[in-house]
C-alpha cells in the first residue's frame, strides 16, 4: 500500500531493478491519493524478507496476503468455474475432473472466491 | 429408403427391458461406448450394447418446482408467498405455488435464491413459509407464517421448462475489463474461456436425431427418476441446440444432484444433474451415441459484446475445450468448464448401475420430440404502433 507522498515515485520499478526480482502484478489500484498493488513474488525465506524490508524502507506498507484459500469439499462440485479465471494456475483438475489446489502457487488474489458459484472457496 | 425416425431395427424397447430384468443387458456410459466403438468398430458395438447412459451437471436457470402447501385453519388464498424470503409465483390456486430457480431472496439478495430453497427442501432442511392475502368469504385468513420441510408438502414436483442443452456456446471476453456473466468470470483481453455441457457425455447430443427422446422418456433427474415431458423452451435441434422439458418427484431426489448456486453479479440459479438412457435401437442412434469430444463442436462467443448477436470468435470442439487450452489467434488461452464433468460422469455411471441392478427400465416415448423448431427473437413493435391499439 502506497501513501500519497509515494504515489508519484516509481518505487516498484526501482525495487525490481535494484533487487533483480521478477515481480508479477496481479492487481493495481493507483490514484493521486494512494495506491494498492497485489504482486506475486517468486521468492522465499531471507530473500523474501529482504524484499519486504526494501519496500518498507521506501515507505510502502506490505501486507502478506494469506497464501492459502480453503475449499469446502462438501460444497465444491468440481465444476471448474474457478479454474480458468485463476491468474496463477493454482486451481486445476486432477484425475477424474476433481478440482485441485496447488497452495504454493496461490497468491490469495481472491478471484476464485467470487468465481465459485457454490461459495465453496474462502480465504483461510 | 431411409428408415423412419425411431425405427427399432436393432432392438425393441421390450427386448431391452426383458434383457434388463434377466440381468443380461449390456449397458455402457457414453464415455465407455466411445471407447468401445474406437476399439471394436461401430457395427460390433451397436450389435452388443443395449443402452448407453449419459449425464450432465450444470447451471440450468429454467428450473423450478411446483409446491402444494396444504390448507391452514382458517384457510388462506395465498396472494404472495415467500420461502426463506424468496418469492414464489402465486398466480395459481390458493396453496399451489411455483418456485423458480433464479428468484432472488428479498433479504439476502443474489447470495440466496430459488435454487438454494430447492436444495434446502430436497435436503430435508426446514424452510420458512410466509404468505399474505386480501381475504375472501371462502378464504378469510390474510397472513400465515410457518416452518416447513419437504415432508410437510402434499406435492413437491421439480418441473424444468428448459434443461440439458445439447451443447452451449463457449465464452470469452474481448474487452479491457473483467466481466461477470452466467458463463462465469471472464477475464479481459481474451484472458480465459469458459464452457458448459459435457460433450461426449451430453444427453441430447447422444441422440441428436431425436430418435429415442420424447414425451414419456424415463430419465435420471436430480438423483431420482424423472421424465421428459416435451421439448424444452428454445428447442432448436437443427442448430444442435436441442433442449428438454422435464419433471420428477422432488421428494425422491437428492441434494447431491440439485445444488443452489450464484453467479457473481448475475444471480442465483440451480445446478441440475440430468442423465438420459439412450437405447441403441438402430444404427443412426449408435452413430450419434458414438460421437467423441473431437467430433462435437460449439461456437466460442465474445461475451464482451452486450448484444443478442454476439460475434463468434471461432468454432471449437469439446476436445479442445476440455484440453484446458483453446487457441485464439496465436495464443493458447486457459479454458475450464462451468458444468461439473466429474458429476456428469457420476450421473452417467449411477444411471448405468441403476439399469444393471434392475432398478430402472426404459420407456418408449409416446411422441418423439420435434427434430426441427424455429428459434425466434423478441419482436419489439414501435411505441407508435402500440399507442394505436
Amino acid at each position: 500500500m502506497y501513501k500519497p507522498e509515494h504515489v508519484k515515485r516509481p518505487i516498484l520499478a526501482e525495487t525490481v531493478l535494484k533487487k533483480k526480482v521478477l515481480l508479477n502484478i496481479l492487481e493495481a489500484k493507483v490514484n493521486s491519493q494512494k495506491g494498492e498493488l497485489i504482486v506475486s513474488v517468486p521468492l522465499e525465506g531471507e530473500a523474501l524478507e529482504d524484499l519486504v524490508r526494501s519496500f518498507e524502507a521506501e515507505g510502502v506498507a506490505v501486507e502478506r496476503l494469506p497464501r492459502i484459500v480453503e475449499i469446502d469439499h462438501e460444497r465444491c462440485t468440481s465444476c471448474g468455474a474457478c479454474v480458468s479465471p485463476c491468474p496463477v494456475s493454482a486451481l486445476y483438475f486432477g484425475p477424474g475432473w476433481s478440482l485441485m489446489l496447488d497452495e504454493k502457487r496461490c497468491v490469495g488474489c481472491r478471484v476464485c472466491v467470487d468465481a465459485c458459484p457454490f461459495r465453496a472457496i474462502k480465504m483461510a | 429408403m431411409p428408415e423412419a425416425r425411431g425405427s427399432e431395427t436393432l432392438r425393441k424397447y421390450e427386448e431391452i427391458n426383458e434383457r434388463i430384468s434377466r440381468g443380461e443387458a449390456t449397458v455402457l456410459t457414453a464415455d465407455e461406448f466411445v471407447s468401445a466403438v474406437e476399439s471394436e468398430g461401430l457395427e460390433k458395438a451397436a450389435r452388443e450394447v443395449d443402452v448407453v447412459t449419459t449425464g450432465t451437471f450444470g447451471a440450468m436457470c429454467s428450473s423450478g418446482a411446483f409446491l402444494n402447501f396444504g390448507h391452514s385453519e382458517p384457510p388462506i388464498k395465498m396472494w404472495h408467498c415467500w420461502l426463506n424470503d424468496v418469492p414464489a409465483y402465486k398466480g395459481l390456486a390458493a396453496v399451489d405455488a411455483y418456485l423458480g430457480a433464479t428468484a432472488i431472496s428479498e433479504s439476502k439478495g443474489f447470495e440466496y435464491g430459488g435454487g438454494h430453497v430447492i436444495e434446502d427442501l430436497v435436503s430435508g432442511r426446514e424452510v420458512r413459509l410466509r404468505a399474505d392475502s386480501y381475504g375472501t368469504d371462502c378464504y378469510p385468513r390474510r397472513y400465515v407464517e410457518t416452518d416447513l420441510t419437504i415432508e410437510d408438502l402434499n406435492q413437491a414436483v421439480l418441473l424444468n421448462p428448459r434443461n440439458a442443452y445439447q451443447r452451449y456456446n463457449a465464452a470469452t471476453n474481448s474487452t479491457s475489463r473483467t466481466i461477470y456473466t452466467y458463463m462465469g468470470t471472464l477475464l479481459p483481453n481474451y484472458g480465459n474461456v469458459t464452457f458448459s455441457g459435457s460433450g461426449q457425455l451430453s444427453p441430447v447430443h447422444k441422440d441428436m436425431g431425436f430418435e429415442t427422446i420424447g414425451i414419456g422418456t424415463r430419465i435420471f433427474l436430480g438423483g431420482g427418476a424423472g421424465y421428459v415431458i416435451g421439448e424444452g423452451t428454445q428447442h432448436c435441434p437443427q442448430q444442435r441446440f436441442g433442449t428438454l422439458m422435464v419433471k420428477g418427484d422432488l421428494k425422491r431426489m437428492s441434494g447431491r444432484y440439485l445444488r443452489g448456486a450464484t453467479f457473481h453479479r448475475y444471480g442465483p440459479t440451480l445446478y441440475v444433474g440430468v442423465g438420459l438412457p439412450i437405447p441403441i435401437i438402430n444404427e443412426n442412434v449408435a452413430r450419434s451415441a458414438a460421437l467423441s469430444d473431437s467430433e462435437i463442436f460449439t461456437d466460442l462467443i465474445d461475451y464482451g459484446v452486450p448484444s443478442r448477436e454476439r460475434p463468434t470468435v471461432k468454432r471449437v470442439s469439446y476436445a479442445e475445450l476440455k484440453s484446458g487450452k483453446v487457441v485464439i489467434g496465436e495464443e493458447g488461452v486457459r479454458s475450464s468448464p462451468l458444468s461439473s464433468l466429474k458429476m456428469a460422469k457420476e450421473v452417467a455411471e449411477v444411471l448405468r448401475d441403476w439399469i444393471l441392478e434392475k432398478r430402472f427400465f426404459l420407456a418408449r416415448p409416446a411422441e418423439l420430440l420435434p427434430a426441427e423448431r424455429e428459434f425466434k427473437p423478441l419482436p419489439e413493435k414501435s411505441m407508435a404502433a402500440a399507442c394505436r391499439r
